[in-house]
């Protein structure tokens, strides 16, 4: 089986404010797109000739690129890696800035899939986030829905109120009929716009119970419409579940390209360095870890229970997983089929407890 | 140096009236210290004293002026240190009696001068703080005539702050504190007035020559434990510490002698000669009996004996800590720690985390109770889970004597608190035009809780309390029990009026729901009396905790994110299948009882 290929995009428009990647705002950028794509076509030499079967450009804001700059950035992957396997071939868009055009020519290039960050519909809630996009340019890629045949949207819940407007939401996202969506819980991270309007009173949030109502009830919709609810926060269509995010879920290797970029790839857990000068001229990494035998089993479990296919035990984690859940009372929260455990989606969203119990009785 | 040129003095005062500041300027001003080494509250070293602008231990330093060796002793200024105060005057001939100009005589004041007088001490007072606006210099010199009868040209003027003052009070000591009495040809007597422990040296005694003379290698007795050890080094403070060859009768100093075994030199005993030993010790102090005690826990249970050890430790100078091993089902091994009040709580609190590194885990304070049991046995509660209500027939808790001082403004909302607090009162009266001294008896139990921060609250921090055991009453206590999903937890149990229980139970409940995290499960917490149920709320169950955004750049950050949960998690304690936050077993504290 082929790696994964992720490459960033460190550019954007404007910061969304809940947004803590890195990423830098396109007036303030210091290099040339052309340098930065140089570079990284520089940085795949480093895995020459692995075999690839997924592709994600993601950001940032890959769209904010020409289509010329992406078939760019296309070639290089076809000169570095063996792509004759290629699967999946995934671009993310801002609203903002879609045109028919540039993804035709995109999807000329090979790019397959397209995800949208549409997030909301309401635009007093898209103004919040610090979207710069507006519901009429979600409407206009509507009229376009039929040149896709593999495409995902995004929204996100968590904002006071969004219990009620989720409905709305929901029905109008179905209404693309798109094979993949994603549903984030706004996480407000500190040093983010978001987090200090927060402090100041600018905006609330449900609280966790209006919050855990949400997310039971985009999940039961979903299902409803014919959606597998698939990883804690992915819904798609049979067969369309993303082949390149489930290699992280998984913990299969992953090569990440470019600024900021993490990838493990030959047992070593990698970051790239945030700033770009040092990662064009001290050999891209700043982080550089061995995962052994230990450490895998440790992040394929913790990685692997956000899946509703859960994850499969060695016999001895078994062994250890069965007598700890006897003696705590914890079957009510997992399902078990042989080896394999997985969360029950009902506990999807206190899984970070869940998961941790199970790796503070392993580690 | 004969004796004649010695004058050993102290300085007491209320808290906050500018004791240690005033020392600071004597140091400088007999240029003891270079000003350039010198900073502020010089005296107290432990870092909790500059932080908190309090003293709690002692300090003893050697001044020389005109011709003269003035030993200092420091002293704290809290109630619940009065201890060390009459410690520290038993070393000396006299005192200076610091009185804030803005403020007048304070309950601390007096509660200082009645130790001073018990000890016999020379005492000059002096008015503080003249420089500032609000200063009331004759109203103050009206106040000290009247209430502790010196005349008005007995009275000194000084502003530690602006340094003013300091020559005069210093000729005045000299003046009128008597040189030491003793004679250096008699056999050795000496008081050990403070001590303490340096892993190098062991037990470093703080001395007080009364008679006698001690020499290097001099082989001495320690009377009270009949320890014989021979004399390693002789020093003085000047502050720091610095050999010399003897000590002679008058002298303050310290002494090493290799003591190892801390419970060998106990604190107000008295040293003698081993070779020609005297027939009687010195009177030593009074016992310290502690009044309030709480269960410490180490956080980490494997550090039990370093718990020890440092309680062991600071025991050796700070007399008035007991303690003895307990252990709680929530919290492990540990030790019920007795106290004089609750600021001494919080200072061995703060000194066991800062000086040993050991963090803690405090229970929520009580009195000791005596429980008189059907069957006759007569038992002292120090741990409320320990009382046992079934076979109670009654109980008694201490009462306590106390004095308040205030403007006159404040008469309404103190005599509020005190009926709040169940005082009982016992008269009222003016010390002058505008200020009153309020007496009433109180249950320890009421002003153990709160009661300081509200006197101070409600009078604009004007008001000052001083307060004295009196003896034990009956009262109709009632056990009260918390339940977390059903277990009592023991470390959470109280002993209340019977009339505040359903109260306190209700208000309990609460707080430690806001303590507790939700969990996965639902977690009721209740209050009980026996097996009857006064209050129940509930930690609904744990709805959200989940990463929702999770790809192949968030693996490390998502790794560091468990971790920090488990080391959360480590950091509580379990009872039954619920993590408690430590903070939870101090909640009822903040239980208010309006």
């Amino acid at each position: 089986m082929g790696k994964g290929l992720y490459i960033h995009i460190p550019l954007c428009f404007k910061k969304c404010n809940y947004c803590n990647f890195v990423s830098y705002p396109i007036s303030k950028v210091k290099f040339k797109i052309t340098d930065y794509i140089k570079t990284l076509k520089k940085e795949m030499k480093e895995f020459e000739n692995e075999k690839i079967d997924t592709v994600y450009i993601g950001g940032g804001t890959p769209s904010l690129l020409d289509p010329e700059e992406i078939e760019n950035i296309v070639s290089g992957i076809k000169q570095n890696f063996k792509v004759s396997g290629l699967e999946e071939f995934t671009i993310e868009i801002n609203p903002f800035d879609f045109n028919i055009e540039n993804i035709r020519k995109m999807q000329k290039s090979g790019i397959n899939r397209f995800s949208f960050g549409f997030q909301s519909f309401d635009n007093n809630k898209l103004e919040k986030l610090g979207r710069i996009h507006r519901r009429r340019d979600l409407e206009n890629i509507k009229k376009y829905r039929e040149e896709f045949n593999n495409f995902s949207l995004d929204l996100i819940f968590g904002l006071k109120n969004d219990i009620k407007l989720i409905e709305s939401e929901l029905r109008k996202l179905i209404e693309f009929n798109p094979q993949h969506i994603s549903i984030y819980n706004l996480k407000v991270e500190k040093n983010t716009k978001i987090f200090k309007m927060l402090e100041n009173n600018k905006i609330e949030l449900d609280n966790e119970d209006a919050q855990s109502k949400t997310y039971s009830y985009i999940n039961r919709l979903l299902k409803e419409n014919g959606y597998n609810h698939y990883e804690i926060s992915n819904y798609a269509k049979k067969g369309f579940e993303s082949k390149h995010n489930l290699k992280y879920w998984r913990f299969k290797p992953y090569i990440g390209l470019g600024v900021s970029a993490s990838g493990y790839y030959d047992n070593i857990l990698y970051t790239n360095y945030s700033s770009y000068d040092k990662y064009k001229n001290n050999g891209y990494k700043s982080i550089q870890k061995e995962i052994k035998k230990v450490q895998k089993r440790y992040f394929r479990i913790m990685m692997g229970l956000r899946l509703k296919e859960g994850v499969i035990l060695n016999k001895e984690e078994y062994s250890i997983i069965r007598k700890f859940f006897d003696k705590n009372n914890l079957d009510k929260y997992f399902i078990f089929r042989n080896k394999r455990i997985s969360i029950k989606e009902k506990y999807f969203f206190i899984s970070n407890s869940l998961i941790g119990r199970i790796l503070d009785e392993l580690f | 140096m004969d004796n004649k040129k010695i004058r050993n003095f102290s300085i007491i005062a209320h808290i906050d009236h500018g004791k240690s500041t005033l020392a600071d300027r004597i140091l400088e001003f007999t240029n003891t210290i270079e000003k350039r080494d010198m900073q502020d509250q010089f005296l107290d070293t432990m870092d909790i004293e500059r932080e908190r602008g309090i003293t709690v231990k002692s300090q003893a330093i050697r001044i020389m002026y005109k011709g003269h060796k003035l030993h200092l002793i420091d002293t704290p200024g809290h109630v619940d240190f009065s201890y060390e105060v009459s410690r520290a005057l038993k070393a000396c001939e006299g005192a200076l009696l610091i009185i804030d100009g803005t403020q007048g005589i304070q309950a601390q004041t007096m509660a200082n001068v009645y130790l001073a007088m018990e000890t016999d001490v020379k005492i000059i007072p002096v008015i503080n703080k003249i420089d500032l606006p609000g200063v009331k210099i004759e109203e103050t010199k009206q106040e000290i005539y009247e209430e502790l009868g010196y005349e008005e040209d007995e009275i000194l003027l000084a502003s530690a702050k602006e340094g003013i003052g300091i020559e005069k009070i210093l000729d005045t000591i000299i003046e009128r504190i008597p040189a030491p009495a003793g004679d250096e040809k008699k056999s050795l007597k000496a008081l050990i007035f403070d001590s303490h422990y340096n892993s190098y040296q062991g037990v470093i005694l703080y001395v007080r020559i009364i008679d006698g003379e001690i020499n290097k290698e001099d082989k001495i007795l320690l009377m009270g434990s009949q320890a014989k050890y021979e004399v390693h080094e002789i020093g003085i403070f000047e502050p720091k510490m610095k050999k010399v060859d003897k000590l002679t009768a008058g002298d303050v100093g310290y002494i090493t002698a290799g003591i190892k075994d801390i419970t060998k030199a106990k604190v107000g005993d008295t040293i003698t000669s081993a070779e020609n030993p005297v027939d009687k010790p010195l009177p030593g102090y009074r016992e310290m009996i502690p009044m309030v005690y709480c269960g410490m826990y180490p956080t980490d249970n494997d550090r039990y004996n370093e718990l020890r050890d440092a309680l062991d430790k600071l025991a050796l100078n700070d007399a008035a800590i007991r303690f003895e091993p307990d252990t709680s089902e929530a919290l492990g091994f540990g030790f019920r720690v007795g106290f004089l009040g609750l600021l001494h709580m919080e200072v061995t609190q703060e000194r066991l985390e800062r000086e040993f590194d050991i963090d803690l885990v405090i229970t929520t304070p009580n009195v000791v109770y005596k429980a008189y049991y059907e069957d006759g046995e007569v038992k002292e509660i120090h741990n409320p889970a320990q009382l046992d209500q079934s076979r109670l027939e009654r109980i008694e808790e201490p009462y306590v004597k106390a004095e308040i001082i205030t403007p006159d403004d404040y008469i309404g909302p103190i005599m509020k608190l005190c009926t709040d607090k169940n005082a009982d009162h016992k008269g009222m009266e003016y010390l002058s035009s505008d200020r009153v001294l309020i007496k009433f008896n109180i249950p320890l139990r009421q002003i153990i809780f709160n009661f300081y921060d509200r006197l101070k609250s409600v009078s604009s921090g004007y008001a000052s309390l001083d307060y004295d055991l009196i003896g034990y009453k009956e009262s109709d206590l009632v056990k009260l029990t918390i339940l977390v999903n059903k277990k009592p937890v023991d470390a959470l149990t109280t002993i209340v009026h019977r009339d505040d229980a359903h109260y306190r139970g209700r208000q309990l409940a609460r707080k430690l729901k806001e303590h507790i995290p939700r969990q996965l499960f639902k977690v009721p917490i209740q209050a009980s009396i026996g097996k009857r149920v006064v209050s129940r709320v509930t930690v609904k169950a744990l709805r959200k905790n989940v990463t929702s955004k999770c790809y192949g750049g968030d693996v490390s950050r998502k790794k560091k994110l468990l971790e920090k949960q488990k080391e959360g998690k480590k950091r509580m304690k379990k009872v039954g299948s619920v993590d408690i936050p430590q903070e939870a077993f101090l909640s009822i504290l903040e239980v208010d009882d309006e």
